[in-house]
Formats: structure tokens, C-alpha cells, sequence
């Protein structure tokens, strides 16, 4: 049984001009999914409908059987899924350490270690990091939540190629060892060739290439 | 992790707005207890002055219905009325005194015209009216008692003028006719009391006794009988009056109208009303700084409540995208809500545990500042007067910046409750 299913989602902004038409998709523990598909096709949206972040236009999603709305908001965003941000949306005024510790009660360096950080890096300012480094407590935040459900948009986008791999890797262990459901929106083939399962979105419509 | 924690790791870190607010608290709370300070020691010099100038019903005779005089026995009735806790009588006489040198008080061009004045008497000196609104004060020597026989009190301005000091003695006479005075029968009195005459308009014809207070001699009622005894005018057998009539003191000063009736209503004859004027007079400008105080207040109030909620809404504005954050994994606005409102109720403690003791500190000495302003005005010495703002005030002043701090925080968390995560954060990004 599916941890998640995307039924019949369609989503406009703009109405008449829809972003997603009648998405399906079934996500299963243990998996890594890639998501890909030209700038601007709808890739970020749908992964928010997934987050709980926003509600589609029709259409439900539902996580082990119950909706989000039946489940709750903020019970969702907490405990079902965990998401890694494009843009990171890390708290500002916080340390890496600080960050990782709003979704948990577990020693935040454990995580931030996993990702690559320096104990001396885990405790500056986030926005005293680079790029790169910011993305990683990103990671790290959402690995620590503990959720079954990962969703992460470009999570690799900013890192070097050995970077990237080892949070590729990183990123299914954790699908493997700890039964998550991993969905990564990427170009990189590299990320593709990792997966699972490898979807397209393009025109609204979400194909299985893979 | 818990809202509380947020809250500090914010306050610590976002130094500049921490500070702007915690500014913004301090100045408010500290002038708000300074302010309370200053009513509550101008409330506590208005009943240190409702104390030392009580109210009073005075009695007279009705000389235009020639009412019967004010006497002994008036007194000794008067004196057992329920609701009377003292009586105080005056009376008067006048003498001629050709070796002092008065103050010029009368138009009247006889030769000793300039050289008469009033003696008078009052069982309690403390009490006689130019002493008790301050217009006098003892300036040198003691109060004249009422065992003081053959003694009296003189101004400054007069004994100055006339080249007397304590110890010395002055004696009067009484006129025969526009020139001459009755050489034979002297009254002398030694000087054992200076007043001062504190009101410079005192030295100027006083109209309800056509000439100037400064003038006037006090002895004791006693001495008064001796010489309205000697009075060549008096008729004999004539008893002994109080010219001036009685101060009647209320046992509670709150019943002063009442007591004034009771007595109207058993004593016709005579002329009865209350006399408060002495105390209205000394607490006037304390009342009006209470009044224009609270004003104040009010007006600081208000300006506190707009700022806070306008900085406050303003701030959270600019925080839409934390809050985002917040929302996205996991945290409930009711959450968010709640770190605001630490937020600015611990930086809210913080200026109160500063303001506290330092408004403490400062309040002392306005209250004794305050006190010295009207001791001076009112003669008295300046003894111990320490106000403190009253416990009541401080949490009355915490539980009005909580309740606005609160406010501001409820305003804000409309913002908030409007949040839409997925908007919020893919306009970022
Ligand atoms: N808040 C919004 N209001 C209106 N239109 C939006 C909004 N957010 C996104 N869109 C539009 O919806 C479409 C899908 O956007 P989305 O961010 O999902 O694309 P994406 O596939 O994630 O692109 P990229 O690969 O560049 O991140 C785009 O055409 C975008 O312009
Ligand atoms: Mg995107």
C-alpha cells in the first residue's frame, strides 16, 4: 500500500490556465523518486500540494489513507513529510544547529554532520554560509524531522558534483535503511540514474519514464 | 522546539529591534511611574495639608440683626454638639501703641490714626486663621500659649521698624480723643514671639479688616478681658466676647457641611458657615497638577499603545517569510502567535525590572522635592516625607503594559492568521 497518493490533481493559479492536469501518482516507503521537466512546468507546485502547503484546485492527496485536511495542517507539515526548499528557507537569525533543532529533539550535529557540515560551521550564523553549505542544513533539517515522506526541490542544485553525489547517497540510505519515501525534483541525470522510479512533468501532465 | 526558546534566540539576535523595543518600554514605563510617584506624593501632600489646614465652621455674631455675642457659654454649647471634635475662639481689641512704628494702614488723617492697631487673642495661636493658611509663620521666638499673660507676638516688619527685638516691651493705651490717648492706664506686653508675615500682600490693607495684618498684636484672651474690663465705652457688667468668633472643627473633615447645618439649625441667632478656604487655597496647584498629570498620563498611553502596535505590526510584516518557515515544518500559527507575544513580554520584564528601581530611586526625591515646594509655601518645616510608588501603581502599570503589549501582539496575529505558506514562500523563491 502506498505512503502517499496523488489523485486526480489539477492546480491553476491563474484561472483557466492550469499547472497541473490530473496528476496520479503513487509513492511507496523504501523508494527514490526523481521528478524532472523544463523551468516553470509546475515541478515546485506540485511538490507543495504534496507538502501541505497549498490545496489543489481538485483532485485529493491523500497519506495513508487520510487527507491532509483530515490529518491536519501543521500535524502534516510535522510529522508526514519534511521538505527541502529550492530557495532552502532557512531561519535567518539562527545558527545550522538551531535550524535542524525546530524539527527535532535529537542532537542536531548528527545531522549536520551526515550532510558534511564542521561543528564550526553548525554553530555561525546561517547566513554566514555558502550557498551550498546553506542547502545542506536544508537537508539536514528535513533528514532530521524524521517524517516518512521527503520532498525535496533541487536539493543538489547548488553543490559540487562529489557534494551532490554524497547527498544522493545520502538521500537513499535514508530511503533504504530508514523505509522513507524520497521525491527529488532534479535535472541531473545523476539524481535519475540514483531513483527509483524517474517521472516527467511536462504540460501539466506527470509520465513515468522510468 | 519551544516557543520560548524561539523567542530568546530572537531577542538575542535581532539586537537592534530588541533594543528599539526595549527602549520603547523602558521610557514608557519609567515616565508612568515617575508619574505615579508624582500623584501619589501630591496625594500625600494633600492630606499632610487636609491634616495641618483642616476646614472649619465659623461662628459669629450677627451684627446686622444684632445678634446676641458670641460667649463663653456660646462656647461651652457649642463645644458638646455631636460631631465637634475642638472649638477655637478669637476675640480682639484695639489700642493706641505711640512708640511702634506700623505699617501705614488708613486713610484717616487724625494724629494717632496711624498709631492704632488691633490686638488679638485666639485659645489655640496654631489655629488663628493668618497662621493656619500661612500667611504667618513664627519666625523667631516661641507661639504665644494661652498662660501667656502680659505677653505677645509682633511682625517683623513692625518690631523691625519700631526697633524692638524679643525681650522687649510694648504698651498701648486707650484713645480719649482724635489726639489724645488715656496716659494713665498702660497695657504692657513683653515680646515673646516674631512672626513672619509670609504673603507680601499681607502688609497691605486686608479687607475684611480694613487695615494691614502685619499691624496687628496677638496676646491672650485674658489679657483681652483686662482690657475690655478697663474700656471706658464697655457698659458694666458686660460679659466677656469673642469678637472674632469660634472655629468649630468637625471630628471628620468629611463632615464639615454636616456639622455646619446641625449648627445653623440650633444656633439661629447666629452667623454660621464653613471656612475651608485655607486649604483650597494651599492645595490648589497640587490639585491642578494631578489633574494636569493625568492628563499626561492618558495622553502618554495612548501614544505608547500606537507605537507599540504600529511597530509591532510593521515588524511582523517584515517577518512573513519566517513565519513561512515556521508554517512549513510544522509549526502552528498559534505557535508563532505565542513567540510574538514572549517575544515582547520578555523584553517588556527585562524594562520593568529597570524601571522599577530607578523610578523607585528618583520618586523619593520628587516626593520630597514636591513636599519641600509646599512647606515652604505653607511655613512648615519639611520633615520626613519619603514616597514611593505604591506596589498597586507598579502592577498597575505592568498589567496596563502587558494588557497593550498584548494588544498590539493580537493586532499583529491577524497578519498572521492570514498566512498562506505556499504563497509566502514561492514569492521568495
Ligand atoms: N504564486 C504564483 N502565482 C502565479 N503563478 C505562479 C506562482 N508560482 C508559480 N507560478 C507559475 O506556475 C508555473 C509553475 O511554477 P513552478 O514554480 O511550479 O515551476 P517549476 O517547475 O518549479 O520551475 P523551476 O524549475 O524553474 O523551479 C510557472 O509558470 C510559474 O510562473
Ligand atoms: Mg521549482
Amino acid at each position: 500500500m502506498p505512503i502517499m497518493t496523488v489523485r486526480d490533481v489539477c492546480y491553476e493559479y491563474i484561472k483557466g490556465k492550469p499547472v497541473l492536469k490530473n496528476v496520479d501518482l503513487d509513492l511507496e516507503q523504501g523508494l527514490v523518486y526523481c521528478i524532472f521537466g523544463p523551468s516553470g512546468c509546475g515541478k515546485t507546485t506540485l511538490l507543495s500540494l504534496m507538502g501541505g502547503l497549498d490545496v489543489p484546485t481538485s483532485g485529493e492527496i491523500l497519506f495513508g489513507g487520510k487527507t491532509i485536511k483530515e490529518i491536519g495542517d501543521s500535524e502534516y507539515r510535522r510529522h508526514c513529510v519534511s521538505f527541502v526548499f529550492q530557495n532552502y528557507n532557512l531561519i535567518d537569525y539562527m545558527t545550522p544547529e538551531e535550524n535542524v533543532r525546530l524539527t527535532t529533539k535529537e542532537n542536531p550535529l548528527k545531522y549536520l554532520t551526515q550532510v558534511g557540515l564542521k561543528r564550526t560551521e553548525a554553530r555561525r550564523n546561517v547566513m554566514k554560509l555558502s550557498g551550498g553549505q546553506q542547502q545542506r542544513v536544508a537537508i539536514a533539517r528535513a533528514l532530521a524531522s524524521g517524517a516518512p515522506v521527503i520532498l525535496a526541490d533541487e536539493p543538489t542544485g547548488n553543490l559540487d558534483e562529489d557534494t551532490a553525489d554524497e547527498i544522493i547517497e545520502l538521500l537513499k540510505q535514508n530511503a533504504r535503511e530508514l523505509n522513507r519515501c524520497v521525491v527529488i525534483v532534479s535535472h541531473s541525470n545523476a539524481v535519475a540514474e540514483a531513483s527509483d522510479i524517474v517521472l516527467e512533468l511536462s504540460h501539466g501532465l506527470l509520465n513515468r519514464v522510468k | 522546539m519551544s516557543n520560548i526558546k524561539r523567542a530568546l534566540i530572537y531577542i538575542g539576535r535581532q539586537r537592534v529591534r530588541s533594543l528599539i523595543l526595549f527602549g520603547i518600554f523602558l521610557v514608557t514605563l519609567l515616565l508612568a511611574l515617575l508619574g505615579f510617584s508624582v500623584l501619589n506624593a501630591s496625594a500625600r501632600v494633600g492630606e499632610e495639608l487636609r491634616r495641618s489646614v483642616p476646614g472649619y465652621v465659623s461662628v459669629l455674631r450677627d451684627t446686622k440683626n444684632k445678634g446676641p455675642s458670641v460667649t463663653e457659654k456660646t462656647m461651652n454649647e457649642i463645644r458638646v454638639q455631636s460631631g465637634v471634635a475642638e472649638v477655637n475662639a478669637n476675640s480682639s481689641q484695639r489700642l493706641v501703641f505711640p512708640e511702634l512704628v506700623l505699617l501705614d494702614d488708613t486713610t484717616d488723617t487724625a494724629p494717632l490714626a496711624k498709631q492704632m492697631t488691633t490686638l488679638y487673642s485666639s485659645t489655640d495661636m496654631e489655629k488663628q486663621v493668618w497662621f493656619m493658611d500661612a500667611t504667618f509663620t513664627l519666625a523667631r521666638g516661641r507661639m504665644l500659649e494661652e498662660s501667656d499673660s502680659g505677653n505677645c507676638m509682633i511682625s517683623d516688619v513692625v518690631s523691625f521698624n519700631s526697633g524692638l527685638t524679643l525681650g522687649d516691651t510694648v504698651t498701648g493705651y486707650f484713645r480719649n480723643s482724635a489726639e489724645t490717648y488715656d496716659e494713665t492706664r498702660p497695657f504692657t506686653w513683653t515680646i515673646v514671639g516674631i512672626y513672619r508675615v509670609q504673603d507680601e500682600t499681607a502688609n497691605m490693607t486686608n479687607e475684611d479688616y480694613a487695615e494691614v495684618p502685619a499691624n496687628t498684636l496677638f496676646i491672650t484672651h485674658a489679657d483681652i478681658q483686662k482690657i475690655d474690663e478697663a474700656d471706658p465705652d464697655a457698659k458694666p457688667g458686660q460679659e466677656f466676647s469673642y469678637r472674632k468668633g469660634l472655629q468649630v472643627y468637625p471630628v471628620e473633615q468629611a463632615q464639615l457641611e454636616e456639622v455646619c447645618r446641625d449648627l445653623k439649625e440650633k444656633f439661629p441667632d447666629y452667623l454660621i458657615e464653613t471656612e475651608d478656604g485655607a486649604f483650597e487655597q494651599l492645595s490648589g496647584p497640587f490639585r491642578m497638577m494631578q489633574r494636569l498629570l493625568k492628563v499626561l498620563m492618558t495622553v502618554m498611553l495612548v501614544i505608547f499603545s500606537v507605537i507599540l502596535i504600529l511597530v509591532t505590526a510593521l515588524w511582523v510584516k517584515n517577518r512573513v517569510h519566517e513565519m513561512g518557515i515556521y508554517l512549513s515544518v510544522g509549526y502552528g500559527k498559534k505557535d508563532i502567535i505565542l513567540q510574538l507575544l514572549t517575544e515582547m513580554l520578555v523584553i517588556a520584564l527585562i524594562a520593568v525590572l529597570i524601571a522599577w528601581p530607578v523610578s523607585a530611586a528618583v520618586s523619593g526625591g520628587i516626593g520630597q522635592s514636591l513636599f519641600r515646594a509646599v512647606a515652604q509655601q505653607s511655613g512648615r518645616t519639611a520633615a520626613d516625607f519619603n514616597v514611593q510608588v505604591s506596589a498597586a501603581a507598579v502592577f498597575a502599570t505592568i498589567g496596563v503594559a502587558v494588557g497593550i503589549t498584548m494588544l498590539a501582539t493580537m493586532i499583529s496575529a491577524l497578519q498572521v492568521l492570514a498566512l498562506q505558506p505556499k504563497k509566502i514562500l514561492s514569492m521568495m523563491s
